[in-house]
């Protein structure tokens, strides 16, 4: 773990940029960081935003960046801040629910997507979900590798689009896509119910209990492992969880 | 045998009344069959007109050569045979005869002198004054005109020929027929160029002006054909730009509203993130979800009409799973029935968001379990959403399919009427179809059939 990252994990008050330009909305998103323990700075168009970045006060954690924005579009900034082989983690916001959106946000390096309108609560969800994906364990996956495939499937991230052997687009709840990328991203490894719960947790708005896990994982299952003779992709393990056994590549 | 005159009457008025047909059937309904008959008449008369008097020009001239003939003949034979002596005077003029006609000599003609009849008149004064002609109708036929020339010598060459006047059918019966009949087949093949012409065109802008109404981006008409056509042809295509055009400017400010929308729909969500949990909270929270659900489906409304997504092989169960799956998180009785796997061609966004608006109405407007079905049926495959509700009257049917319809007169139960709007643009922009109908429990089944061909399994 990077002393960076270190930081980051062990800080409660991670520190989060919010660019937007309208003056409410910069507001109330600023108003729900900050109620949910987060150190919240503003910034309304590129120039506050490059200003921010290169404040003493420290580096923001996160950003959040609105895609319309006037003068230079959330989508350039995102592009020159890349170039520029900043690294930070950006959730991008947007009124357009268009695909080609959110598809080129994350081919340009964005590392979330949330259409507006939001329930507060997934905002602050998917930040603190993003701000521990930064915080990396060993292997930290190049989050602009877009395409994992195991087993013959091919999982595209940024389209959050699972294809499967023969070609055919398999749809994936919210929830079930989560948890997948979950296995994916530990492979081999044995996931306890809690540490998948939590995955599980960002999307069902429920309180969780155990069983739900369970019943994610199976419909999951239900998906890649549709028919009798399909290969078991999804082990589980007797009073320690779930391991994806399949062998995972990134393309 | 007279039926009496009571029955008589009531048969006139009932035979009467069958006559009252509105138009007669002789008289074609179609432009080609009209423009064919016309032809065919016209020309078929033209024809006619046309033998009828080359027919007299011909037989006037034949007859009148015949006339000629004869009369040369006769006088031939009167002067051949005057210097004979009054014995071989017969052989000899007998020896004359041609076919046609008999010459004789005789001591005394066979006629008195009376003046010929006016029919062979001509002939008459061809033979000369002195020399009868008349009619036998006694004789055998070819020898009914008889006459007599008188000789010098003394004595009469006579004569009978057949009838001396214009005959039916100088050219053979066979050729007329023929002319005929090359005639008919002339005017069919102009009418065929006629019909081609003038009648596909207009077919062409009929079809047309049908096929508008369901794809406003249909190709223009070719603007070709006679003058008139082009001219139509040419309106036609400023007509559907015109509509093209109205209907776009609509739709994008349709969309542009609902699209605006969004963003104090935003601020909402989140200010209301704020306010004290309770009653009031949640009551602004389902009202902004409403607006929100309002928003989501009239653009996904507009979307349909305009989504430039391919159609790829997708996984319909897997769609059908998730919006069951996501249903059933939210608290409500929904559950997929069928096959693990339907994979076919399909717009997987498109099928989703069509497929969820179903699902919704059926938790909005329709009441628990709600099944979502799936099945392969040789080259189609048939989704079903049903659910146990009060379903919908078939006289409401065709109304609720409608975009921005509601049944609920009130307009109050949230929603927008798009729903199933939308549902059936997707199916139709597909090639299928949605259909109403009762679901087996009581309720609505709302079941879409698209074209499902199918594919090996192992292409990739």
């Amino acid at each position: 773990m990077t002393e960076a990252a270190e930081r980051r994990l062990l800080d409660p008050e991670a520190h989060v940029l919010v660019v937007e330009d309208d003056g409410e909305m910069r507001l109330l998103v600023a108003r729900l960081l900050h109620e949910a323990g987060f150190r919240v700075s503003v910034a309304r168009d590129g120039r506050e935003m490059w200003e921010a970045m290169e404040s003493p006060a420290g580096a923001p954690d996160l950003v959040l960046l609105d895609v319309m924005l006037p003068g230079a579009s959330g989508l350039d900034l995102l592009r020159r801040l890349r170039e520029r082989g900043n690294r930070v983690p950006v959730l991008m916001l947007t009124a357009r629910g268009e695909e080609m959106d959110r598809v080129l946000g994350l081919e340009l390096g964005a590392d979330d997507y949330v259409p507006k309108p939001f329930a507060p609560r997934e905002l602050v969800a998917r930040v603190r979900a993003l701000l521990r994906r930064a915080a990396p364990a060993e292997a930290v996956p190049d989050p602009r590798s877009r395409r994992i495939s195991f087993a013959g499937w091919t999982l595209d991230t940024a389209r959050r689009e699972l294809t499967a052997p023969d070609g055919a687009s398999v749809d994936l709840s919210g929830a079930e896509y989560d948890l997948l990328l979950a296995f994916l991203e530990h492979p081999g490894r044995v996931m306890s119910r809690e540490q998948l719960l939590e995955v599980a947790r960002r999307r069902v708005g429920v309180d969780p209990f155990d069983r739900t896990v369970d019943v994610q994982v199976s419909r999951l299952r239900r998906k890649i492992e549709p028919e009798e003779g399909s290969p078991s992709l999804i082990k589980t393990v007797r009073g320690a969880g779930y391991v994806f056994v399949a062998e995972v590549a990134r393309a | 045998m007279s039926p009496p005159p009571a029955d008589a009457a009531l048969r006139a008025a009932t035979y009467r009344a069958p006559r009252r047909r509105p138009g007669l059937r002789l008289w074609p309904r179609s432009l080609a069959g009209r423009i064919t008959l016309l032809l065919l008449g016209g020309l078929t008369l033209l024809h006619l007109g046309s033998m009828v008097v080359h027919e007299r020009a011909l037989h006037g001239a034949e007859s009148g050569a015949r006339v000629e003939r004869l009369a040369d003949r006769v006088s031939a034979a009167a002067a051949a045979v005057a210097p004979l002596p009054e014995a071989s005077r017969d052989p000899a003029a007998h020896a004359l005869s041609a076919p046609g006609i008999d010459i004789h000599w005789d001591r005394v003609p066979p006629l008195p002198a009376t003046p010929p009849p006016p029919a062979l008149a001509a002939a008459a004064e061809r033979l000369g004054a002195a020399a009868r002609l008349g009619w036998d109708p006694k004789a055998e036929p070819g020898h009914r005109v008889v006459g007599a020339v008188p000789v010098e010598s003394g004595g009469w060459v006579v004569f009978s020929a057949a009838w001396l006047g214009p005959s039916g059918g100088a050219l053979a019966p066979g050729s007329g027929l023929a002319s005929m009949v090359a005639m008919a087949l002339g005017i069919a093949l102009a009418s065929v160029l006629v019909v081609r012409w003038i009648t596909r065109p207009l077919r062409r802008l009929a079809d047309a002006a049908d096929g508008i109404g369901r794809d406003l981006r249909a190709r223009p008409l070719p603007e070709d054909g006679p003058e008139e056509v082009r001219h139509a042809a040419a309106a036609f295509n400023a007509m559907q730009g015109r509509i093209r055009r109205l209907v776009e400017d609509r739709t994008e400010a349709l969309a542009a509203m609902s699209h605006d929308l969004r963003t104090p729909l935003s601020r909402l969500k989140l200010r209301v993130g704020f306010l004290p949990e309770g009653e009031d909270r949640e009551r602004i929270e389902a009202d902004v979800a409403e607006m929100e659900a309002m928003v989501g489906r009239t653009l996904d409304y507009i979307r349909e009409g305009r989504d430039a997504e391919p159609a790829r092989p997708a996984d319909l169960a897997a769609i059908l799973q998730t919006l069951a799956s996501d249903a059933m998180d939210a608290g409500h009785d929904v559950a997929y029935e069928g096959p693990a796997r339907v994979v076919g061609p399909l717009r997987r966004l498109a099928a989703k968001r069509a497929l969820s608006n179903l699902v919704e109405n059926a938790i909005l407007h329709g009441a628990p379990p709600i099944r979502l079905r799936a099945r392969e049926e040789g080259e189609r495959v048939v989704v079903e959403v049903s659910d146990a509700g009060a379903g919908i009257a078939p006289a409401d049917r065709a109304r609720a399919l409608a975009p921005f319809a509601q049944l609920d007169p009130s307009r109050g139960r949230g929603g927008l009427g798009l729903g199933l709007a939308i549902a059936a643009r997707f199916a139709e922009a597909s090639g299928g179809e949605l259909v109403l109908e009762d679901a087996a429990g009581g309720g609505l089944c709302a079941r879409i059939t698209l074209p499902w061909p199918r594919r090996q399994a192992s292409q990739g």
